[in-house]
């Protein structure tokens, strides 16, 4: 067989040793003893393949990553801006008007107010049929945003926001304690009657999903362990509803003042203490309601004493509320 | 005046045979200097493998003086152990056959030269073969010159060969092409340098010729080509004011085109991607390899040739040296006129280059004798040089049948069978017997060893017993050597006996020298006819302080020393 390393102008002797040279069929002294050249160029083309397989592999796995990547920093960047693009910059800034209105609320008590807008007959309850935001906690738990953030997550929908939104038909235990079940069961039942309030929590969650540095945070993610975090956060977070609390038209907040130490504590931690219940019409930035209402278990019969007096104080309040709006519009 | 000498030697043409291997039509394969009919006298294939192993590893060291060790040598009918040690053959040719060039005194594979000196030729037209080539080598500065260039060159390609020098850790084609290059200086200075030679040294032309013709030296000297001269570039270098290069243009390419290992750039680049594919490394110096192995597979059967070469040149330049030593000493050194054994010896001016290796002057002599194929005693007074003379006829006899120069400004020699030697007999540790019986196994062993008309040196024979017994036992000695017709020389102190040989005339072949003495005595370390009337015992002892008076002198400063010595030890105690 020919070789590149001879030229036509060479003698044939010459030219034949160099072929065997480079076939290397004749055993040289004092060179190294070689793997048959064609073994060798058998593994060598295989060893090339090898290699080309292994790059063609990890580069295209790369790009694959890198498009699967980019496909998962799309959908989250076009889940979220879906949502966040129906936003207002009032709406925007609703987590920090509430924050600022709740700090406010938590300060010393302004006396309480009834506008004329909640004097007539039924008007509280139509009121709060309207897009509602929704937190109950401790006074103290109002006194910074980060406070405000942990009081939020542990504040759902009760018996005091069912029975402001329902007010039961009198303050007997029993007719009470309709309103307290539903409250107690959660669930659609509770859903349903309170479907448009939504926690402060959830604006808490939500709403910074929807702001544009959370954007930022996926456009910037180097990798998809990152990507994949963010995309958690966003599965797990309710935005619907987030956009729905960053736009209510009202913030009910009701806070509880701590106790003046008189009195058992139930075995649910009821005791007795005042309350200060605030409604405020976000749009107009003007306080609807401001109450302040003592709760006191004692009247609860002992079979519920021990499981529903927090839910039955609260429905109870939620009643003198309703009471006291209705003497204010007599 | 010694080339005067040399150039008027008197073998006649005829004696001269042409040397076998360099009529045009017969190819000289071998270029063997040292007999007519060239013999290969190395394992050419040990030798070649040798070579490959070392050409392609560069640490195979000893390729050359192994090769030459086991180098075979003519016929001869000489046996070394009969004369090689008494002659201290070893040290003559360390000390003597140096080669000397040019200040420089290469190393010379003294054990080869040993060899071949001790096994001179049987054929005569070998010695004359030998002769006529020395003869020309110092009639002719010119061929000279070139025999040590040529020598100068296997040096060094016998160093870079056996990586000598550590020039093996270079790249290796780097050092392999020097390799290469240096073959071509050896081919083409035999083929160039000696065109002009009438002897033997014709072969040396013959053989490069040859070998040049050949395609493998025609594809080594196109790869050194290719390697110093793969393209001329035309360049054009702009330099300004301040001396600097301002501006660097390529004005022409030309590539060797004529040149066979040349090829185009796409094709050189394939060739290392083939050579890649095929399980070699991909570059530039992959391919030379290959190149340099095809070129050195070709040339490698011519270089075996050329470890023995160096051997030859040893023995000539050797020989050389020692011409030049002893003229350098005011001594002369010539080929002696080869004669029958029934013509007279003549040897003038003959030294002892023993000696002359030590640093001493040798007084040379003569010796003349009416044949050859007699028995000469010498006689004469101790240290008066009988045994240095027996030295230098033993050496010259030697180098004559080796066909080199003798120690001797001029003179006759003929050629003999054998040589045994018998100049020193030290008292060994484990021998059985005592002197007389020593003396007389040495007699014995001359005799089993002894052919016709060889040439026998013995010194001090019979000296080892009471000198009436010792000399009926000389004179049976004499007497059957006398059967054999030697070329004997015999140095005795039995000098009555001498005296009565002489005078009686009972064996026909007795010659009689004696060492001259001088007007105070004193040996002149010349040589007349006639037989010594003392040793001159008394001088010796004088000079070696063995007088009565020098004796009674030590005894008595022995004597004052050992009181002393007990009177300082009675002290201590």
């Amino acid at each position: 067989m020919a070789t590149f390393l001879t030229t036509s102008k060479m003698h044939p002797e010459l030219a034949a040793r160099i072929e065997a040279s480079v076939r290397g069929v004749e055993y040289k002294p004092g060179a190294a003893r070689r793997l048959p050249p064609r073994l060798v160029s058998l593994a060598r083309a295989a060893l090339v393949l090898i290699v080309a397989l292994g790059v063609y592999t990890v580069v295209n796995g790369r790009r694959r990553d890198r498009e699967a990547l980019e496909r998962t920093r799309t959908k989250l960047l076009d889940t979220v801006g879906a949502q966040s693009a129906w936003l207002s910059p009032e709406d925007k800034g609703a987590l920090t008007r509430d924050e600022s209105w709740l700090m406010r609320s938590s300060g010393e008590y302004e006396g309480d107010l009834v506008s004329a807008e909640l004097r007539a007959p039924g008007a509280l309850t139509a009121t709060l049929a309207r897009p509602t935001v929704y937190v109950r906690g401790a006074l103290g738990s109002f006194k910074s945003p980060r406070l405000i953030a942990d009081a939020a997550a542990s504040s759902g929908k009760d018996s005091l926001l069912l029975c402001l939104m329902d007010p039961p038909a009198s303050r007997v235990e029993t007719v009470l304690f309709e309103k307290v079940r539903v409250a107690y069961g959660g669930g659609p039942a509770l859903e349903e009657r309170t479907k448009n309030v939504r926690r402060l929590h959830e604006a808490v969650v939500g709403l910074p999903l929807l702001l544009p540095p959370w954007s930022d945070r996926v456009r910037s993610a180097p990798d998809g362990v990152e990507l994949a975090r963010l995309e958690r956060e966003v599965e797990r977070t309710p935005i619907v509803r987030a956009k729905q609390a960053v736009r209510a038209e009202l913030l009910l907040a009701a806070l509880d003042e701590p106790s003046d130490g008189g009195g058992p504590t139930e075995l649910d931690g009821e005791r007795a203490h005042a309350v200060r219940i605030v409604l405020v019409d976000l749009a107009s930035e003007k306080v609807l309601m401001r109450a302040r209402k003592l709760v006191d278990p004692t009247w609860i019969s002992l079979v519920k004493k021990s499981t529903y007096s927090s839910g039955l104080d609260s429905c109870g309040l939620a009643f003198d509320v309703h009471e006291s709006l209705g003497k204010s519009a007599r | 005046m010694v080339l005067q000498e040399l150039v008027s030697l008197r073998p006649t043409p005829a004696a001269v045979p042409p040397a076998a291997g360099t009529s045009p039509r017969e190819p000289v394969l071998v270029p063997d200097l040292l007999h007519p009919a060239a013999l290969r006298r190395i394992d050419a294939e040990q030798t070649k493998l040798a070579i490959a192993l070392a050409f392609a590893s560069g640490v195979s060291g000893g390729v050359f003086s192994e090769a030459l060790d086991r180098a075979t040598v003519a016929p001869s009918t000489w046996e070394p152990a009969s004369f090689a040690a008494d002659l201290f053959l070893q040290q003559f040719v360390a000390m003597c056959l140096k080669v000397r060039i040019a200040g420089q005194e290469p190393t010379v594979a003294t054990s080869h030269l040993v060899k071949l000196l001790a096994h001179p030729p049987a054929d005569p037209a070998t010695v004359l073969h030998r002769r006529a080539i020395l003869a020309e080598l110092a009639a002719s500065p010119h061929l000279r010159k070139e025999l040590e260039r040529l020598y100068l060159t296997l040096c060094r390609f016998r160093t870079l060969l056996e990586g000598a020098t550590g020039a093996g850790k270079w790249d290796s084609n780097r050092r392999q092409l020097d390799i290469l290059q240096l073959i071509k200086e050896i081919i083409d200075c035999a083929a160039d340098g000696f065109v002009t030679a009438r002897s033997g040294l014709t072969r040396l032309a013959a053989f490069g010729r040859r070998v040049q013709e050949g395609e493998p030296f025609r594809s080594l000297a196109d790869l050194l080509r290719y390697d110093e001269r793969l393209a001329t570039l035309n360049l054009q270098v702009s330099v300004g004011a301040d001396g600097r290069i301002r501006g660097f243009e390529v004005l022409s390419i030309q590539e060797d085109e004529k040149n066979p290992f040349v090829s185009s750039p796409w094709r050189r680049w394939f060739g290392k991607i083939e050579l890649y594919l095929r399980g070699y490394k991909f570059s530039e110096g992959e391919v030379m390899a290959r190149l340099i192995d095809a070129v050195f597979e070709g040339i490698q059967d011519e270089l075996a040739p050329l470890v023995q070469l160096v051997g030859d040149l040893e023995f000539y330049l050797g020989a050389l040296g020692f011409h030049d030593t002893a003229r350098e000493a005011g001594l002369a050194v010539c080929l002696p006129e080869l004669v029958t054994a029934q013509e007279p010896r003549s040897l003038s001016g003959l030294f002892n280059p023993l000696l002359l290796a030590h640093g001493v002057t040798p007084v040379p002599c003569e010796i003349d004798t009416d044949r050859h194929d007699t028995t000469v005693l010498v006689t004469g007074p101790n240290s008066g040089g009988k045994t240095r003379l027996l030295q230098s006829l033993g050496l010259a006899q030697l180098l004559a049948q080796s066909g080199l120069f003798v120690p001797a400004r001029a003179g006759s020699l003929a050629l003999a069978p054998g040589l045994v030697v018998s100049l020193i007999e030290e008292t060994k540790a484990d021998q059985s017997e005592g002197r007389l019986g020593t003396e007389l196994l040495r007699i014995r062993d001359l005799f089993e060893r002894l052919p016709p008309g060889a040439m026998v040196i013995l010194d001090e024979l019979c000296s080892g017993t009471n000198p009436s017994e010792g000399e009926e036992i000389f004179e049976l000695v004499v007497q059957m050597l006398a059967k054999l017709g030697p070329q004997a020389f015999i140095t005795t102190h039995f000098l009555a006996f001498a005296a009565r040989l002489e005078r009686e005339r009972t064996i026909e072949e007795l010659r009689f020298l004696q060492v001259e003495l001088g007007p105070e005595q004193r040996p002149t370390y010349q040589f007349a006819p006639g037989v010594a009337h003392t040793s001159l015992a008394g001088h010796a002892a004088a000079r070696l302080g063995v007088t009565r008076d020098q004796l009674l002198s030590l005894i008595e400063r022995n004597t004052v020393k050992a009181a002393a010595k007990a009177k300082a030890t009675r002290g201590r105690g």
